[in-house]
């Protein structure tokens, strides 16, 4: 009879159920790891689609308008008039802004900070709303009076609404605290705080005084204006270099790209939990069946036929999986809701979790096609068991390797594959997904491997009874150790890289903020306030450790192609030709540069020549360019012919001005510039009075210190954590449960081999032992796989990341060291009561 | 025609390196309606004679033929359908399938032949009567003793109405006085119901019940004679 056939086979159908209700018991075994897995996927996937029609629905708030127009100087009014041509009666409102950094001195609490200053008219935004303490605070006629400042800010410079605030010449009302911007995240504010002026009455001596003032202007259009043609016109006119011109669709485009990696990181995460569930479920499984192969063998022997055998297991795996599939629906909704809250600081949107059919489905899919295929590895046996199992002790059928468990796993990647194409809809991201999880998944094992293996090596022979039993126990046949190894490790080792990262990135800012080095920079110096600025430094006994004098300039031409006719294919990417430079010029290197090639040149007098100019060597690589290469610089509608030549290796870590090209005294002295002072204070108290008296002499003049960096990256440390973290709970919950399962589903083994080792005269304190020091070897392993794998992890966020040397956290790794074993123990000592209680002499009657 | 042929049958296991032959050459048949057992020291190959006898292994040499019909012939689902349809089998340690009932543990042979749910559980319900169940139908094998069990396994072996019934070591599981009224229960079905009875057994009193034995020593058969007065 063909296979299919046997697919609608009465008897298999009648024994797979009355089977499945007699081993009932097995459910919460079997179910919970693949469930987890379909929670996992579903509650990512609908916040996937909740983020989706977020951006969707809120794609005019994200923006505050229709359209909007950016330069780095006031409003071209020949694009404005070109707007208002096109739009024509249906342009209904527009409203200026301006941005620049600045100092902000708060009267009362003292505090200086460096903050993004946004002078709007009243009427931004138009679409969305300023969110505010008190919320009648973004009411337009309260706005217009005063500031609003966002509230992380607030208290952090000791101030409070009602205090004073002062933006260069001028003083304001703090009228509110900020707590949301259209479109924009939480985490905008850790970059540069905000603060909310009235365009109107804004110091204009700031505007003129070199702070970098960016000017927009936003469009309030009618319904059914094409804002985008109006876009393009404004683009083809100008040929795009010198404004940027948003409309609601490129905003959502942007945001939808930028919110792409989270999703993919969280996709990874419920692929991680889906695999691990999957394996928990296999190896569950593999010991269930293993039970029911006596079973299958009398059946053969009644007359089933093989495929009856296997298609009612077949059968109950769909069960399990359909199972499976509705409680992880269940879970993955109400984890659905607490997402948002772990990634809301990163989303620029408000995000409403709503039921998401398709998402479900794919959960639902997904989950049942993993329980069937890791269900289907140890269900290949019953296939073709054989009924002499049932009438001998001891089988020795040879049954040699089958080569269908090699096609279960080629379709098991297979699925993966598809899967997380489908999820992505791109080829190489479903190849990336695959190869990371598999790869990841291969790293896992050969550690856990390998730590096994050592275990069973470097544990001498001779040791008590107790330990050489326990630590057996981590090699015996579904002992899953492997599985939970990989499980348990995965989240550790995210956990762990976490905190090595954190305290690789605090030490760094510590050395780099380390004695005798400077922490404190001051820009935005004008040409005639360099010296009064300097003698104001030593005038507090202050050292000015470096100045440097900034020019603004972008690439013309590259060897003689312009720069906008240069292709991606020549190896130099448009962002790095279009980009600005900010350059430098003197004729001594500093401490922390090195020539790798060529000679520096420290000033030139024939201006004839091309100028000899050194260039970073990191930049120098992006930009394909070599010793001798030419490059036409136009410093703000100057031509500069230069030549390369020499390239500089930077350490960038130390805070100071570094610059990627240097010129050499002679060429750029005339050229519109500011400057950079750097300096060091010690304390707080000595750091806040300088900053202070800075200010007072010179308002334009922004200063920063290292340590309101250190806090910001702190605090920018925390909120991005919480979606790993998020993730590292999923993965050690489903290792957990994979070890739930795999102490349960041992019970029986264990009661025999308690009842065996009792009768050869082992006490229950010797059982007990053993059985806990299993668990706590395989928590420790756990804790070991994970820490060596957050060194490395570690080690590259590090030095690939950060550009730091990476800082070993030993004491996180001990926490965990400690922490799992506890954890594994009190779930392997599930079975402590069954197992020492069971009487020896009811187990050798059986 | 006899029911059971053996015709030259030699069994050979090989293993890694050695090559053993557990059955040399063994012939015989087993006329309908009668009962045989089969003796031997353990090791000698009586239960591989008799998992051939069943279909459940393949000689490698030699034929076993039922009814005229080569086994050999028969692939494993042929072998199978047969199985369910002829032959019932009774095992040493009982194997009732033990997430099931009694009841139906018996219904399952039946179900098996294509028997519909309610007439198999009429008829498995009647057949665990005439075991003197009656009062055990819902009872999984974890709840029932030995001897229990082994009646549960003999009316599902017998509830089809089997042409041949094979047991190895019906009783050798069982203490004496269970394994006497088991023995008892087999030889009243076997004259009730007219099967042809295949034993395999240590059992010197159960061997006497039967009407003829067959002593296999080495893989060969020794001795075969024919007891002259059943002790049923
Ligand atoms: N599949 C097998 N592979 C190798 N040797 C086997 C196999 N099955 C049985 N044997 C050997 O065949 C011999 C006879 O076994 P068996 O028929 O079980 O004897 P009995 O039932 O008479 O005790 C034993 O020595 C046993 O070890
Ligand atoms: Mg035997």
């Amino acid at each position: 009879m063909s296979w299919w056939k046997t697919l609608f086979d009465r008897f298999a159908r009648t024994y797979a159920w009355r089977d499945a209700r007699g081993s009932l018991a097995w459910l919460p075994i079997l179910v919970p790891a693949p469930a987890i897995g379909v929670a996992a996927i579903v509650a990512v996937s609908s916040f996937g689609a909740d983020v989706e029609r977020a951006i969707d629905a809120q794609g005019k708030e994200l923006l505050g308008a229709d359209l909007r127009l950016q330069m780095a100087g006031p409003i071209d009014e020949s694009l404005d008039a070109l707007v208002r041509e096109r739009a024509g009666d249906d342009l209904r409102e527009t409203v200026d802004m301006l941005t620049f950094t600045s100092m902000a001195v708060f009267v009362d609490g003292g505090g200086t900070r460096l903050v993004q200053v946004r002078a709007t008219g009243a009427a931004y935004p138009f679409y969305g709303t300023l969110e505010t303490t008190p919320a009648a605070a973004a009411d337009l006629a309260v706005r217009g009076r005063g500031a609003l400042v966002d509230s992380s800010l607030l208290s952090q410079a000791g101030a409070s609404i009602g205090s004073v605030v002062k933006i260069g010449s001028r003083e304001y009302e703090i009228v509110g605290a900020l707590d949301k911007v259209p479109g924009e995240s939480a985490n905008e504010a850790l970059f540069g705080p905000r603060v909310f002026v009235p365009l109107e009455g804004i110091d204009d001596a700031l505007l003129a005084r070199g702070s970098r003032v960016s000017y927009r202007r936003f469009y309030a259009l009618d319904d059914g204006v094409d804002a985008d043609a109006i876009a393009d016109a404004i683009q083809e006119q100008t040929d795009g270099t010198d404004v940027r011109v948003a409309t609601v669709r490129t905003t959502q485009e942007n945001f939808g790209r930028q919110l792409r990696n989270l999703r993919s990181f969280l996709q990874l995460v419920g692929f991680v939990a889906l695999i691990l569930g999957g394996l928990g479920a296999g190896s569950a499984m593999l010991i269930h069946l293993r039970g029911k192969l006596e079973a299958a063998a009398t059946l053969r022997c009644l007359g089933a036929r093989a495929g009856q055998v296997f298609v009612a297991h077949v059968f109950q795996v769909i069960a399990l999986g359909v199972c499976s599939a509705i409680i992880g629906v269940t879970v993955g909704l109400a984890a659905q809701q607490l997402l948002p809250g772990a990634v809301q600081s990163m989303l620029p949107v408000d995000i409403e979790p709503r039921v998401d059919l398709p998402s479900i489905a794919v959960g639902v899919v997904t989950g049942l096609f993993a329980a069937i295929l890791f269900a289907l590895l140890p269900l290949l046996p019953l296939r073709r068991v054989s009924p002499l199992v049932a009438v001998r002790a001891s089988f020795f059928g040879a049954e040699g390797r089958d080569p269908w468990r090699f096609a279960v796993w080629a379709l098991l990647l297979l699925a993966i594959f598809g899967f997380a194409t489908v999820q992505t809809g791109r080829v190489e991201s479903g190849l990336g997904f695959t190869g990371t999880v598999a790869g990841l998944f291969l790293v896992l094992a050969a550690c856990a491997r390998a730590t096994t293996w050592l275990a069973r090596k470097l544990v001498p022979k001779d040791i008590a009874f107790a330990t050489r039993y326990g630590l057996s126990g981590l090699h015996r046949p579904g002992s899953q150790t492997i599985a939970v190894l990989v499980a348990l490790g995965l989240g550790t080792a995210a956990l762990l890289t976490l905190v090595q990262a954190r305290s690789t990135l605090l030490a760094e800012i510590e050395t780099i903020s380390g004695e005798g080095e400077p922490n404190i920079i001051f820009f935005d110096v004008q040409d005639d306030q360099v010296d009064g600025l300097a003698q104001l430094i030593r005038a507090q006994g202050l050292e000015v450790a470096q100045q440097a004098p900034i020019i603004t300039m972008r690439i013309r031409s590259v060897n003689g192609v312009k720069s906008q006719d240069i292709t991606e294919d020549s190896g130099r990417p448009r962002w790095a030709l279009r980009r600005e430079y900010r350059s430098t010029y003197r004729d001594f290197l500093e401490h922390t540069e090195t020539i790798i090639d060529g000679t520096f040149t420290g000033a030139v007098t024939d201006l004839t020549k091309p100028v000899p100019i050194s260039i970073e060597q990191d930049i120098a690589e992006r930009l394909a360019l070599e010793r001798g290469d030419r490059l036409v610089f136009d410093v703000q509608g100057q031509d500069v012919d230069c030549v390369v030549d020499s390239i500089r290796r930077v350490n960038w870590r130390a805070v100071r001005p570094n610059f990627y090209m240097v010129f050499p005294t002679g060429v750029l002295e005339q050229a519109p510039k500011f400057h950079v002072l750097v300096t060091r204070a010690d304390g707080a108290a000595a750091i806040g009075a300088l900053q202070r008296r800075v200010l007072d002499g010179y308002p334009n003049v922004s200063s920063i210190d290292v340590t309101s960096i250190l806090a910001t990256a702190d605090q920018l440390f925390e909120r991005v954590g919480s979606a790993i973290r998020f993730m590292a709970a999923f993965s050690i919950v489903a290792g957990l449960l994979v070890l739930v399962g795999a102490v349960l589903a041992s019970r029986a083994q264990r009661v025999e081999e308690s009842v065996l080792l009792r009768v050869l005269g082992a006490s229950r304190k010797t059982v007990a032992s053993s059985l806990a020091l299993e668990y706590a070897a395989l928590g420790f392993l756990a804790a070991l796989v994970g820490g060596v794998l957050s060194c490395g992890l570690g080690w590259l966020v590090a030095t690939q990341w950060f550009d730091a040397t990476f800082a070993f956290a030993p004491g996180s790794i001990a926490i965990a060291l400690v922490a799992l074993p506890a954890l594994t123990v009190t779930l392997g000592l599930l079975n402590r009561k069954a197992v020492l209680d069971a009487p020896p002499l009811a187990a050798l009657r059986a | 025609m006899s029911l059971l042929a053996v015709d030259h049958v030699t069994q050979t296991y090989t293993s890694a390196s050695r090559s053993l032959d557990v059955l040399k050459d063994v012939s015989f048949t087993v006329e309908p309606g009668t009962t045989n057992a089969i003796v031997g020291p353990s090791g000698s190959g009586k239960t591989t004679l008799l998992s051939l006898c069943a279909g459940l292994d393949r000689a490698t040499r030699g034929h076993v033929m039922f009814a005229g019909h080569d086994l050999g012939a028969l692939d494993e689902d042929q072998l199978a359908a047969w199985r369910s349809r002829e032959v019932g089998f009774v095992f040493q340690s009982f194997r009732l399938l033990p997430t099931l009932t009694a009841l139906e543990n018996v219904m399952t042979t039946l179900e098996l032949r294509g028997t519909p749910a309610k007439e198999a559980r009429r008829l498995a319900a009647e057949q665990l009567e005439q075991v003197g169940l009656k009062d055990r139908l819902d009872h999984h094998a974890i709840q029932l003793s030995g001897g229990e069990q082994q009646r549960v396994a003999l009316a599902r072996a017998f509830v089809h109405r089997p042409r041949i019934l094979f047991a190895d070591e019906p009783t050798g599981n069982l203490d004496g006085a269970t394994s006497r009224a088991v023995a008892d229960l087999l030889f009243a079905l076997h004259a009730n119901a007219g099967t042809t009875l295949v034993l395999v057994t240590h059992d010197l009193a159960l061997a006497q019940r039967t009407s003829r034995i067959l002593e296999l020593a080495d893989g060969r058969i020794a001795r075969d004679r024919v007891v002259e007065v059943a002790a049923s």
